[in-house]
């Protein structure tokens, strides 16, 4: 039943974010993407490590924050470099999330299917 | 089972803050804009700097200001000298005058003209026309106005007043009524200029117009502004 918890967390945060009318302005619209891509990639790279059981939740949690803030900190500092630093982040953050994905397929397979081949 | 608990609280937190940067992230690209910039991030910064580059013409615009002041005050200097350099800068200072790159400021008239009412019988003459600006326009420099303005734009020798729909557009400002014709120059002859008997103001106020005009009045100070609003 705990388990459900974090479940419950993000859909209670969509109906909060659905709910409480928080409009960013245009120009910085493209700024919380960046931070969203870093924070799945935190959420995902959280579940891996936890699979892996070296899950820490310091680590975790700051790494979302920290993480979130500064993609968005490096795509607006490079807005006005003329440097299109969201794409670095887009790129950076979505290579790291497929291998997370592949980690955390390959923890379960090999968990529930195959024994480890080592 | 402590470290467990630990994970999940963490990860509740995490999701319900992501939960909530996803929903108004998807409420601002289904609302349209959004989704624009984010395929575009280019033009997400275009807003700051249109904001930069605008902060830094007014900047400019005063700076030119604050030099034309300044040569304005040594060109009279130089005239009251007097010497053959002055009677230049009396020549270029007409000039500048019909070209309207100076504001100007003396005894001259003002006059209003607004739109009239919808009546029935009238119902396309009673806006203002181009023609109806450019006739009082073309009496008031005859009458030997040194400068005219409408609504602050200056009429130079090459502004256009043209109808566009139901606005007029004056050199490259586009106007709406009341109409405010400032004129300098010689008031008591472009009074009685604009009033002549059957004249251009008469012609206005024909009933079948039915448009407002005023009556012009003569001011001792008339202040005119120099075409773009600069100077």
């Amino acid at each position: 039943m705990r388990r459900t918890l974090p479940l419950v967390g993000l859909l209670v945060g969509i109906a909060l974010g659905l709910a409480i009318p928080i409009h960013l302005s245009l120009q910085y619209a493209s700024y919380l993407s960046v931070a969203i891509l870093a924070a799945v990639d935190t959420v995902f790279g959280g579940i891996k490590s936890s699979l892996l059981r070296q899950f820490d939740a310091r680590v975790f949690l700051t790494g979302f924050f920290f993480n979130a803030v500064l993609s968005a900190a490096l795509a607006f500092v490079g807005s006005y470099l003329g440097l299109d630093l969201a794409l670095a982040a887009v790129v950076a953050f979505g290579v790291r999330i497929f291998n997370n994905l592949a980690a955390i397929r390959h923890q379960i397979l090999g968990k529930t299917k195959i024994a480890s081949p080592n | 089972m402590e470290s467990a608990s630990r994970q999940i609280a963490a990860f509740t937190v995490v999701l319900s803050v992501l939960g909530m940067m996803l929903a108004v992230q998807y409420r601002d690209v289904t609302l349209g804009g959004a989704a624009l910039f984010s395929t575009m991030p280019d033009i997400s910064g275009a807003v700051s700097r249109l904001d930069a580059v605008d902060a830094e013409n007014h900047r400019l615009l005063e700076q030119t200001r604050v030099t034309e002041q300044k040569i304005n005050k040594l060109e009279s200097q130089m005239i009251q000298e007097g010497g053959a350099s002055s009677q230049a800068l009396l020549l270029m200072r007409s000039a500048a005058l019909l070209n309207g790159s100076t504001n100007v400021h003396g005894p001259g008239v003002t006059l209003t003209i607004r739109d009239g009412h919808l009546t029935g019988f009238a119902y396309e003459q009673f806006l203002t026309h181009d023609w109806d600006l450019r006739s009082v326009v073309n009496e008031l420099f005859l009458a030997g106005a040194d400068a005219v303005s409408i609504n602050q734009v200056r009429i130079t020798m090459q502004t256009g007043i043209f109808c566009i729909g139901p606005l007029i557009r004056v050199g490259s400002a586009k106007l709406g009524p009341p109409f405010v014709i400032r004129a300098i120059g010689n008031k008591t002859l472009l009074t009685d200029a604009l009033n002549l008997p059957g004249g251009v103001l008469d012609a206005l106020r024909a009933a079948n117009r039915g448009l407002q005009v005023s009556k012009p009045v003569a001011h001792s100070d008339v202040q005119i502004l120099a075409a773009g609003g600069v100077g």
